[in-house]
């Protein structure tokens, strides 16, 4: 698998945007790890934020000492710092929720193709079900029952994104459910849970790996989305959706800056996700390149 | 668990409206005869004794009105009733204007006093909030001529008068009462009839009310042929729509559109508000909710002790949220009333935060290190509440009390407070009078009488509970102002509250609009306004 990737990484040809977006990526993951030491101030402690500084203009010096490059937002705090912690936790959710909605999904998929009859119609129906509604809201849905936090947003977007994956898998797993290698799993009867995560899960992998790049670009949106309508993460540890909606009421009063950086730098972050994601899907798909 | 944050399904679309049509005054012309109103007050009936909020108080001013009138000093001013005095300690006379005539054009009589007050005590199951404690202190009410009606009370009563302030004046149908459904069927039932200047045209819930000019009214010919109230709960949407010119007046500006909004040529009044915010401690469990030491071990109440109270009201640093999160349109508080209106202290003045002295009176508790707690509030309920409690929070660390502001949508707040979820928490309050707002908040709480109903920390006093009845029972005058200063200064000393801020009524209009008279309840009616000349 991790050779497959590698060499279908190899064999794609790098457009300068890609490049570019490759570039950014790679900064925004840089920036966002050695944010705590590159951030001249740790917004989400109270000591290091001078509220008599809020709503300064960028380019103001604080009495940190330091430059508040972009401005400061309505309570004090340093944007650029905010933008470099925000950027963790959408980077951080996105991820995990993206990486646990493909566990899951994959293993649900499998599952309904594996042992069919009622067990096939309860998933799928499901599946169905989720499918037919927006995912944002079933997002809204999931976090207003779960209620506010960090750990409840990875949630919601798990159970807004599982049934991507889990359909998908269990297209794939059918079709190699009737394999002869399946057949011979089950005359030699291996217990059931090792024939499916050792041998169908493995072998249906693939297709359903190929959503999680373009996935994580959907679950950074998504994140985005709750934070920026107040459903998100905790008022005093603003994400990058919470960051543009402190801003939101005061876009019209002249003090721009307190919304349009932590945007853009949203706008990036989903953009370069996105060009970088549909690369390497590209590359994993089977249909793209000849045996 | 933490509560937090907004949830304002608006936000999209008060933006993609202002985006859209923010193209500055003055936007189209309308019928030069009607004044159209966007305002943040949802009326939810045309019941006027139907709940006791601004919301529906402000709009339905223009249909019915009260025996007394507030002015925007608190004053008390002739309404429906040109005259009344105290007869004796438990009786009262109120004697009525002439020739005024309800909008069906029967005249307007002493029996319709009685009748009204009837209704609310004897015949409407209000909510909470509602007019009844204006008149649990009435034992019979009586009307000896037409333009006469007598009380008596069951009690020394001094502000009675006061009460009346509050009351809209409906008048007697043929037989029985009046149902708060029928009135709110509009055309389709019994349309509301009162004596204001302006008569019901129609309504639909939530959204429209329309007035038509009452060519009879006895005080001269009301402003405007037609006004419309439009409601419009989103900030934003009400200020596009200012800007637009779709309206000729909006209320409740946010302050942080003010100054935009001036230079596209709308004008601006405003008035500090005859209420306050601050911040409330449960000072009657021995446990709290979120309240533990510095390593996250519950800890006993520390609220209980005046000093940490004190050091946390020392902590404050109102100056930010005045100055920062309200823009200067709000005014640092130190008691419940803005200085100078009826019954507060000169002598209370708001302090500057001093956190070293702060820090000692912490340690002096038993607390050198600090601890930590979980600051609740409301979100989007009063200009700067979400926004307060992060302000609170950076200045509390000063002192190593380490905060977890908390802030969830009013209806859900407000649930989680009466469940006892909070040991501290921002709210408001607003009311009449100095002596009603005292009463409700830091009154010994005490169901039967309904003293202390916002006094949801269950702060006992017993001292300031003497000092407030003896002030209550003096009659309206400097001598009752000054005990109820007195009693403030007194309760203030101990803390029971950080008092906060008196926000600002904020209110834009057009050039339609020639002049705009602020009142510090921060009502919005068409009788504020001044009709431009062309």
């Amino acid at each position: 698998m991790k050779a497959q990737i590698v060499s279908a990484l190899k064999r794609r040809r790098h457009g300068p945007v890609l490049t570019a977006s490759k570039l950014l990526l790679a900064s925004y993951i840089l920036v966002a790890i050695a944010a705590p030491l590159i951030a001249p101030q740790n917004p989400y402690d109270p000591l290091q934020i001078y509220g008599w500084e809020a709503s300064s203009p960028p380019g103001t010096r604080g009495s940190g000492g330091y430059l508040y490059l972009l401005g400061t937002d309505g309570l004090g705090r340093d944007i650029v710092s905010t933008i470099l912690y925000g950027l963790r936790i959408s980077l951080v959710v996105s991820i995990v929720s993206s990486a646990l909605a493909a566990l899951i999904g994959l293993t649900a998929g499998v599952s309904a193709a594996y042992f069919g009859k009622w067990v096939d119609i309860a998933i799928m129906r499901l599946v169905d079900l989720q499918l037919s509604l927006p995912t944002i809201l079933i997002a809204l849905i999931a976090i207003v029952t779960l209620g506010p936090g960090i750990d409840r947003i990875i949630l919601a977007l798990i159970i807004a994104q599982w049934a991507t994956y889990a359909r998908i898998a269990r297209g794939v797993a059918l079709s190699e459910a009737n394999k002869p290698y399946m057949d011979a799993a089950r005359l030699m009867r291996l217990p059931t849970s090792r024939i499916i995560f050792r041998h169908l899960l493995p072998n249906s992998i693939a297709p359903a790996v190929t959503l999680i790049p373009i996935e994580v670009g959907h679950a950074v949106a998504l994140e985005a989305t709750l934070s920026f309508l107040g459903l998100g993460v905790p008022i005093d540890k603003p994400s990058l959706g919470s960051a543009v909606a402190n801003g939101f009421q005061y876009l019209l009063t002249g003090q721009y800056w307190i919304s349009l950086f932590p945007g853009l730098a949203l706008f990036g972050l989903i953009a370069s996700i996105n060009l970088v994601g549909e690369d390497v899907r590209r590359s994993l798909d089977p249909r793209n390149h000849s045996l | 668990m933490q509560i937090q944050s907004r949830f304002c399904s608006h936000r999209l679309a008060a933006l993609l409206i202002s985006l859209t049509f923010w193209s500055g005054l003055p936007g189209p012309v309308h019928a030069q005869e009607e004044l159209r109103i966007a305002t943040s007050y949802k009326l939810m009936t045309l019941d006027p004794h139907y709940a006791n909020l601004n919301e529906n108080t402000s709009l339905l001013s223009h249909i019915y009105e009260r025996l007394v009138y507030q002015d925007d000093r608190l004053d008390l001013q002739p309404g429906l009733a040109v005259s009344w005095r105290a007869v004796s300690d438990r009786q009262w006379q109120f004697k009525l204007r002439e020739n005024v005539r309800f909008h069906d054009g029967s005249p307007l009589t002493a029996d319709d006093v009685v009748y009204t007050i009837e209704r609310i005590r004897d015949f409407l199951k209000s909510p909470s909030g509602g007019f009844r404690s204006y008149v649990t202190g009435i034992e019979s009410v009586s009307a000896p001529d037409p333009l006469t009606v007598v009380i008596d009370t069951n009690g020394n009563i001094p502000n009675l008068p006061l009460s009346f302030s509050s009351i809209f004046v409906m008048n007697r149908p043929a037989q029985g009462f009046q149902t708060t459904e029928e009135l709110n069927a509009g055309r389709a039932g019994h349309p509301p009839v009162g004596t204001g200047p302006y008569t019901f045209e129609s309504w639909s819930s939530g959204e429209v009310l329309k007035l038509a000019r009452n060519d009879d009214y006895w005080g001269g010919r009301p402003g405007w042929p037609q006004v419309t109230f439009r409601v419009i709960e989103s900030p934003a949407a009400r200020v596009a729509a200012l800007s637009t010119g779709e309206v000729d007046l909006a209320d409740a500006i946010p302050a942080r559109d003010v100054a935009s909004l001036k230079q596209r040529g709308a004008r601006i009044a405003s008035v500090g508000a005859a209420r306050i915010n601050f911040l409330q401690f449960d000072v009657e469990r021995d446990r709290l909710p979120g309240v533990t030491d510095k390593s996250g071990e519950p800890i006993a109440n520390p609220f209980k002790d005046a000093l940490v109270r004190r050091a946390l009201a020392m902590a404050t640093d109102r100056g930010i949220l005045v100055d920062k999160i309200l823009s200067g349109y709000g005014t640092a508080a130190a008691q419940v009333f803005p200085v100078g209106l009826p019954g507060t202290s000169e002598t209370l003045q708001p302090e500057a935060p001093k956190y070293d002295e702060a820090k000692a009176l912490l340690a002096k508790a038993g607390f050198p290190d600090g601890f930590n707690l979980l600051l609740a509030g409301p979100a989007g309920r009063y200009p700067g509440d979400g926004e307060s409690l992060q302000a609170i929070a950076q200045s509390w660390a000063r002192i190593g009390v380490k905060v977890q502001p908390a802030a969830a949508p009013f209806s859900v707040f407000n649930t989680k407070r009466a469940a006892g979820d909070y040991a501290v928490w921002y709210g408001g309050a607003s009311g009449e009078a100095v002596d009603i707002i005292l009463h409700a908040l830091l009154a010994s709480p005490d169901p039967e009488s309904g003293n202390g109903a916002l006094n949801f920390g269950h702060y006992r006093n017993q001292a300031f509970d003497a000092m407030l009845a003896r002030a209550e029972s003096i009659q309206e005058g400097p001598e009752r102002n000054r005990a109820l200063a007195e009693a403030t200064e007194f309760v203030m000393a101990d803390q029971p509250i950080i008092p906060l801020y008196h926000f600002h009524h904020i209110v834009g209009y057009g050039p339609r609009v020639a002049s705009y008279a602020m009142h510090p309840r921060g009502w919005t009616t068409a009788m504020q306004t001044l009709a431009a000349t062309e």
